[in-house]
């Protein structure tokens, strides 16, 4: 799993319902159990989460797994 | 995970304390996993250098300690992984990788190296090299002064890393 990879302008679907819901890097990653810096990565495309931290972030953020993550010969 | 009882077993959980916080999350987790392996895979590689750099000036107890220390986290990694259930050697023979073939050779074209060159000492009763003449007289000149100093300094190093230790873990700890 991967998250969906971010286009020319830097956004993908983790950064933008991140942000629709007015949650801050930081507060997304304390909610997660994360650091910062590993939203950070996952934002940017960096890091594939696993299983699990992507149904976390999912759950945080109100969305299905599969809205933010994709395969990536999927996307 | 199968066959996790054994004393070593034991051990080898408690020395590697995967539950640690000290891991991070589970990339840094990842990351620290595979600097660790980068950290070995070099330590590895300076101790075959070494060992076949001593062994052309015709030492033979340094080159035997540093292949044999070279051998040992090697053996240890195949120990651990196996009692996980992943054999590391069927992996290495069924995947076909280049990059393990190449380590491989670059390995034991090392090993070869280092026992032609003490082959060498044995047949023809000298070294390689000759073996560079350092005297150093603790206090005298500058080698002597260095190696004073190196020893006293590896010394308080050490002490006052033992503290910083002591100190980063209370103050993380503090308040929990």
């Amino acid at each position: 799993m991967a998250v969906r990879e971010s286009d020319a302008t830097g956004s993908n679907p983790v950064r933008e319902c991140r942000k629709v819901k007015r949650v801050t890097q930081a507060e997304l990653a304390e909610a997660v159990g994360v650091s910062r810096q590993t939203i950070i990565a996952v934002e940017r495309g960096d890091y594939s989460p696993s299983v699990y931290l992507a149904i976390r972030i999912a759950r945080t953020l109100e969305r299905s797994v599969e809205e933010l993550f994709t395969l990536e010969e999927e996307s | 995970m199968n066959q996790r009882n054994s004393v070593f077993d034991r051990w080898s959980d408690r020395v590697m304390d995967l539950d640690s916080p000290a891991y991070g999350d589970e990339r840094e987790r990842t990351v620290f996993m595979e600097a660790s392996s980068f950290g070995l895979t070099i330590g590895l590689y300076a101790g075959l250098a070494g060992s076949v750099v001593s062994a052309a000036f015709g030492l033979f107890l340094v080159p035997t300690v540093l292949l044999a220390l070279t051998i040992l986290p090697a053996a240890a990694t195949q120990w651990y992984a196996r009692r996980r259930g992943v054999h590391l050697n069927t992996l290495a023979e069924e995947g076909g990788a280049k990059s393990t073939l190449v380590n491989m050779v670059a390995v034991c074209t090392v090993i070869a190296l280092t026992f032609a060159a003490m082959t060498y000492t044995v047949f023809a009763g000298q070294p390689l090299l000759p073996f560079p003449s350092v005297t150093v007289t603790p206090g005298e000149g500058l080698l002597g002064g260095m190696a004073q100093g190196a020893v006293v300094g590896g010394m308080v190093g050490a002490v006052a890393g033992i503290i910083g230790s002591v100190v980063s873990y209370r103050k993380a700890n503090r308040g929990r």
